[in-house]
């Protein structure tokens, strides 16, 4: 077996491909995979591209040394509303809460008279009031009525709850009264699946911290047959270790804990995303970078900064995505990358509205009919179609020429739209393109100018399928001075997979420093750690493990509270005064003022990693280049920058070499994906054969920022 | 979305459409930035929870050409508060760099704790651009803290009124503005953070805007907001010209100030729709409140547009075009649109009287988008010793009731009025009893309170709070306490309000609605009730099936089931009796 080579596999399922991996442990060399998922019976769609990259090796699965997988299955759950029947268990008073409810109108929905609310995910009557209460130091202000609970649950139970979420007042403080709850409900419910607030996230904040273990309990029992029905097809297979699942912090559980964590997992797949970019950057030497990622219904854009993802632990799960906010959707408090989505991509349809202006989406031709130029019955003019029409797209080497297209089809609906708005076709595919552009943008402004970020002071990394036609555009839209394409874009996220360490964030709410006490605050850190150490051991991982610990500290007068690290050792008076400086150049920072009130700790945070072997990342020497080797053909293609069509040269991706270098107009063409370079830009092959785009020359708004008196 | 119906829409001066749009789209993302940059920066908590805070774009000629969609309220107010600015500081007396501040109910604005700050922004020498931010801002003095007395009745009872001011001029902060208005503070630290959010938000715009113009040009894009307010205009005449001419009448009563008893305020609208344009007139609405229930004019337009944009496209863009084809006639020294100095910061209890007013009269256009009256934002301001005696803490609770039936549509339990863009469980109560010395018994939907009607007004909400130290209390119940939201189309009314002191105790007793530092013991239990909507259509209409259902999550009982609904259970309460149903129905 010695002498065998051995391999990583990264599996991300998503609502229409499934991406696969391979990577040799030994040679580092990289095959992917790309299988239609197979929502009917999900094990079977990851089990055929396993089986299929194995073949493509000539392996066997006791030759994989580890798998790590994401999926949207838990997201589709909720979305589509299909996750188990929830009972849920709470402090007398507050049953109402869900009825009551966080969901509220966004947008055009306040004038929407007849809007109506997400259904909750606890249905009407499937709630159980428990006479108990804790105040918020974790003191019984009533105790526990153990007789009532029983009769109470007992009611529960009959009404047949698959699973049960428990979420008691203040539970997080002392976690007492709902462990007995869920000892009750487990004796009332044998087969429920059980989950209790203050296991899932003791934070306070009742509501989040409910909803965070309802939808654990939501997804729950889904989830975790799934998980276990895949790892036992891999053992059947020969793969003889723990199946490794991606979280939404960009960490990796093991397929036993996230069973017991499904909330956890519910943007796997982004993640991923975010740690192949976090991945990208560390080879490039960038600390700072937005991740761009824009397929055929969505764009995705989220955040690495000083070489970590950005994490949020306000996430809301299904919200609204055409305004990429975070004011739709059940709230989870679990760490998640902070992630912007908009419900825009390449099967986005354009129209004239009765205003007379060109509008985009939200309406997609997603991939049936799909755009009008698949020749499927579409006559919708979408964002692909003006992409074709613009010569950015080759119409006989659509998905690496496996799939016919018809230009003429595109020309025809924009025809249609020309006539309406009185301009030429051309123009209206141009328009299509650089309203995508604004669209695309909007989803980095919200993670990016939001959050007080600068985008200018960031690198922009473009994946998916459409994410390198755009990626320029959009880097413009905020003079973004760089652009990196990595290599086979379109499977970019089932890498990152394998780039991402085994972690557990635990948190608990701050002991009070107020009295100069911090002995019970230190204890905290200790106990939080103890438990995640226990944790990597069950999994198996006793060395090379690093604990990350960090306070989060606000204003007293105000709510917004951020997250600063604190080092290694006792954590003391001169640990917080050091914190409190950092949060207070941080808040400067981020919101242009330096407020004199005083600060209060909110709460003890600490991940413990377990670093894991990674694949090596192929560094090829550059060589004199002669990048017009790599040249196959010469299209005329569409740019404002040239007043029109240039005949632009088209490269062939695998051809480029490291060192490579050429300027716009240009086209690079691989078999899933097509950048597009304008002119006033310049592409390098770097030595990990990434495409990087830079402005050739300087961008004219710095000089206007110059001139502007600015107050404060 | 609605899908153009075919044939070519023109453009009206043979611009590039597309240019257009985007220059829209960036107009809006210039407003948004500088939305979201203020609110980051705000020191109230209030503020500074939210993501982003009202803001307005204007051109030279001090038009509105861009609004971002939050701030609802303050729509109208920061367009009307420009033209004050600009009257009291001609344009040739600005500079780069200036900043302008303005309260003043009676120069645009609303009540002086929303405070308004205008940046022009200059091209070639002169303004041609401005900047409006909008934020209620921590404390700006008055009777009580947050500048929202019960008991006002003049509006130096409601705090400082800054007339339009030059805050920084060039740039430079002026100390002595700075210094008059924080010494009549009661937060002076918080209040700056406000007001320089405001002056952040306007760097921001200055910048974006100025690439804007560096990137089109002035003279062309100048062309494109020209066509951007006609496309709003033509929008907003077609959406006229969809409904049928005629005139359309709708009142709703206030039902007092919280001084004057037994008086109440009709609000009443009469709307004409002819071809393309459309009139609204207040007239026979009743003369101003000697309490705070007033609304100034700016508040009260803020509402039609509301109101309206319900009936319209609500995507339309907010900017001078909308208004061109409206007209609205408000007679001054009525509660909508009072003189000076009247006090105006309970002024939704009229604002909200004007939304449901012109929501009853255009649901006859279209009866469709009918709702019944709900429930109005109250509010419950508390201050207390800390319990060592050391210090004084304060808090603010808000509840603000469910909404009323709407066609087809039950109100939404818990869902307050859509305008307010709010939602029933907002705000965490373990959060209220981290930072201060209060208890929350309960939070829950009431029983029989949503206005039964073939469409159930949402169900009204309880809350208990009990104190942990002595404390004094300003509750302010903006309308609909004593009488109740109404039912329409044959619904009936939800439920009203009511503060109650150690309910179910000996000793219990009931507040009014409006009342400002009312003392209170340790241990004392406040019971906050919130009305429920207004139901909409016969209740003996409603599905039994959905009567079976509230009755067995208990917001409805089986007496109001079988008295009300007409709806007769099963004994065990687990299905409904048809026959007996029928017979009663029928009866």
């Amino acid at each position: 077996m010695a002498d065998r080579p051995t391999y990583f596999v990264g599996v991300d399922v998503g609502g229409t491909f499934t991406d696969l991996v391979i990577v040799c442990s030994q040679t580092g060399e990289v095959r992917n995979v790309k299988t239609l998922t197979t929502p009917a019976e999900p094990v079977r769609g990851v089990m055929n591209a396993v089986r299929e990259a194995l073949a493509l090796v000539g392996a066997t699965g006791a030759q994989i040394d580890r798998v790590v997988h994401a999926t949207t299955l838990p997201t589709n759950l909720v979305l589509e509303r299909k996750g188990a029947k929830v009972g849920f268990v709470t402090t007398l008073g507050f049953g109402d809460m869900f009825r009551i409810s966080k969901q509220k109108p966004i947008g055009s929905n306040r004038y929407d008279l007849s809007y109506r609310r997400p259904e909750p995910l606890v249905a009407r009557g499937m709630v159980a009031e428990i006479c108990e209460r804790m105040d918020h130091l974790g003191q019984v202000i009533t105790p526990l009525d153990v007789a009532d609970a029983e009769a109470r649950i007992a009611a529960l139970a009959a009404k047949g709850p698959e699973a049960v979420a428990i979420c008691l007042m203040h539970g997080y403080a002392n976690p007492d009264h709902e462990q007995r709850v869920a000892e009750i409900a487990r004796r009332h419910m044998p087969g429920a699946y059980v989950c209790i607030s203050s296991d899932i996230w003791p934070e306070y904040q009742e509501y989040e911290r409910a909803s965070t273990a309802v939808l654990s309990a939501y997804i729950g029992p889904t989830f975790s047959g799934y998980v276990n029905e895949l790892e036992r097809a891999l053992r059947d297979l020969g793969y003889a270790r723990p199946l490794q699942i991606m979280q939404s912090s960009g960490g990796v559980m093991t397929a036993a804990a996230a069973a017991r964590k499904a909330a956890y997992m519910i943007e796997s797949g982004p993640a991923a995303g975010i740690m192949a970019t976090a991945e990208l950057g560390r080879a490039c030497g960038f600390d700072n970078l937005i991740s761009f990622d824009m397929g055929g219904t969505t764009a995705k854009a989220g955040v690495v900064q000083n070489g970590q993802p950005r994490i949020t632990n306000d996430f809301r799960v299904g919200g609204k995505a055409s305004a990429g906010g975070r004011d739709a959707g059940e709230p989870i408090k679990v760490p998640v990358i902070d992630l912007a989505e908009v419900g825009a991509g390449g099967g986005s349809i354009a129209w004239v509205d009765r205003g007379g202006f060109l509008q985009l989406g939200p309406e997609s031709a997603s991939s049936e009919p799909g755009p009008a130029c698949y020749g499927f019955g579409g006559t919708e003019m979408t964002v692909t179609d003006a992409n074709l029409l613009l010569g950015y797209l080759d119409p006989d080497y659509f998905l690496g020429g496996t799939m016919k297209i018809h230009p003429d089809r595109s020309r025809a609906a924009a025809d249609r739209l020309a006539a309406k708005l009185g301009i030429d076709a051309t123009g209206v595919a141009r328009g299509i393109h650089m309203l995508a552009n604004t669209n695309m943008a909007s989803a980095i402004r919200i993670v990016t100018l939001q959050r007080g970020i600068d985008p200018r002071e960031y690198v922009l990394t473009a994946s998916g399928g459409a994410g390198p036609l755009h990626v320029v555009g959009v880097a413009e839209h905020f003079g973004i001075p760089t652009v990196i394409i990595p290599p086979s874009p379109g499977v970019r996220s089932a890498f990152g997979l394998l780039v991402a360490d085994m972690a557990y964030d635990q948190i608990a709410m701050a002991a009070d420093v107020s009295t100069g006490n911090f002995a019970t605050l230190d204890a905290q850190f200790a106990q939080l750690e103890a438990e995640g150490r226990e944790q990597l051991r069950r999994d198996g991982f006793e060395e090379g493990i690093v604990v990350e610990r960090a306070v989060s500290i606000r204003f007293e007068s105000q709510v917004l509270d951020l997250t600063i690290p604190i080092p290694d050792g006792p954590v003391d008076a001169a640990v917080i005064a050091a914190a409190e400086a950092s949060f207070r150049e941080l808040y400067a920072a981020t919101a242009g003022l330096r407020p004199t009130d005083r600060c209060t700790l909110v709460h003890c945070k600490v991940r413990v990693v377990a670093h894991v072997r990674k694949p090596e990342q192929a560094v090829h020497a550059p060589r004199p280049g002669d990048a017009a080797q790599a040249v196959k053909r010469r299209r005329p293609a569409y740019f404002t920058a040239a007043g029109g069509f240039v005949d632009t040269p088209v490269y062939d991706r695998a051809r480029l070499a490291p060192g490579d270098a050429f300027a716009g107009p240009a086209i690079v063409e691989e078999p899933e994906s097509t950048t597009i370079c304008p002119p006033g830009y310049v592409v390098e092959v770097d030595r990990h054969l990434n495409l990087v785009i830079e402005r050739n020359g300087l961008d004219e708004r710095a000089s206007i920022r110059e001139n502007l008196v600015t107050c404060l | 979305m609605s899908q153009p119906t075919g044939g070519a829409v023109e453009t009206s001066r043979g611009l590039d459409p597309i240019l257009c749009e985007v220059v829209k789209n960036s107009l809006m993302l210039v407003a948004q930035e500088a939305g979201i940059r203020a609110a980051r920066s705000a020191g109230s908590t209030f503020v500074a929870a939210s993501a982003e805070i009202a803001c307005t774009l204007y051109d030279a000629d001090a038009r509105l050409i861009a609004q971002t969609e939050v701030g609802i309220m303050h729509s109208a107010a920061l367009r009307a508060m420009l033209q004050a600015v600009l009257r009291d500081h001609p344009p040739e007396t600005l500079v780069e760099g200036d900043v302008l501040i303005v309260n003043d109910p009676f120069a645009g604005g609303v009540h002086p704790t929303d405070v308004g700050a205008f940046r022009p922004v200059f091209h070639e020498g002169r303004p041609a651009f401005y900047c409006g931010l909008m934020m209620i801002v921590s404390d700006l003095g008055g009777l009580s803290s947050g500048g929202l007395p019960a008991n006002a009745s003049e509006c130096f009872h409601e705090g400082l009124t800054i007339p339009p001011t030059k805050l920084y001029r060039a740039g430079q902060l002026d100390e002595a503005v700075t210094r008059l208005i924080c010494s009549n503070s009661r937060t002076p630290a918080k209040l700056m953070s406000d007001i320089n959010a405001l002056a952040a938000g306007g760097n921001v715009a200055a910048l974006r805007l100025a690439e804007m113009v560096a990137k089109f040009g002035y003279e062309p894009l100048g062309d494109m907001i020209d066509e951007l307010l006609d496309y709003s205009e033509r929008l907003v005449r077609q959406g006229f010209a969809d409904m049928p001419d005629g005139v359309y009448t709708g009142s709703f009563t206030v039902e007092n100030d919280g001084i004057v008893p037994d008086r109440d305020y009709p609000v009443h609208v009469r709307i004409e729709i002819d071809g393309s344009e459309c009139r609204l007139d207040f007239t026979g609405s009743a003369k101003q409140a000697t309490g705070a229930i007033n609304s100034t004019a700016s508040q009260t337009l803020s509402c039609i547009n509301y109101a309206l944009r319900c009936h319209l496209d609500p995507t339309i863009p907010m900017n001078e075009g909308f208004y061109r084809p409206i007209e609205v006639l408000l007679p001054p020294g009525t509660v909508v649109n009072c003189s000076y100095p009247s006090a105006c910061n309970i002024r939704l209890a009229t604002g909200q009287a004007v939304i449901d007013a012109v929501l009853q009269a255009l649901s006859v256009i279209d009866e469709t988008r009918s709702m019944a009256p709900g429930a109005t934002v109250h509010t419950l301001n508390i201050q207390g010793a800390t319990p060592d005696g050391s210090g004084l803490w304060s808090m603010l609770d808000v509840c603000f009731g469910s909404c009323g039936a709407r066609h087809g549509e039950d109100g939404g339990d818990g869902l307050p009025l859509l305008f307010h863009g709010q939602a029933g469980y907002e705000r965490n109560l373990e959060g209220y009893e981290w930072g201060h010395p209060v208890r929350y018994r309960c939070y829950r939907l009431a029983p029989d309170t949503g206005g039964p009607g073939r469409w159930r007004g949402g169900a009204g909400l309880v809350k208990e709070i009990e104190f942990q130290t002595d404390v004094v209390i300003t509750a302010r119940a903006t309308d609909r306490f004593d009488r109740p939201p109404p039912g329409i189309g044959g619904g009936l009314a939800g439920s009203g309000a009511a503060w109650i002191v150690n309910r179910g105790e000996a000793g219990e007793y009931a507040l009014p609605g409006k009342i400002t530092n009312h003392r209170l013991k340790a241990g004392d239990v406040l019971t906050i009730m919130c009305p429920g909507g207004g139901g909409l259509g016969d209740p003996r209409e409603r599905d039994p099936a959905l009567v079976l259902a509230d009755v067995e999550e208990g917001i409805v009982s089986v007496e109001a089931a079988r008295e009300v609904y007409r709806v007769v259970l099963n004994p065990d309460r687990t299905g409904i009796d048809d026959a007996a149903t029928e017979v009663l129905r029928r009866g």
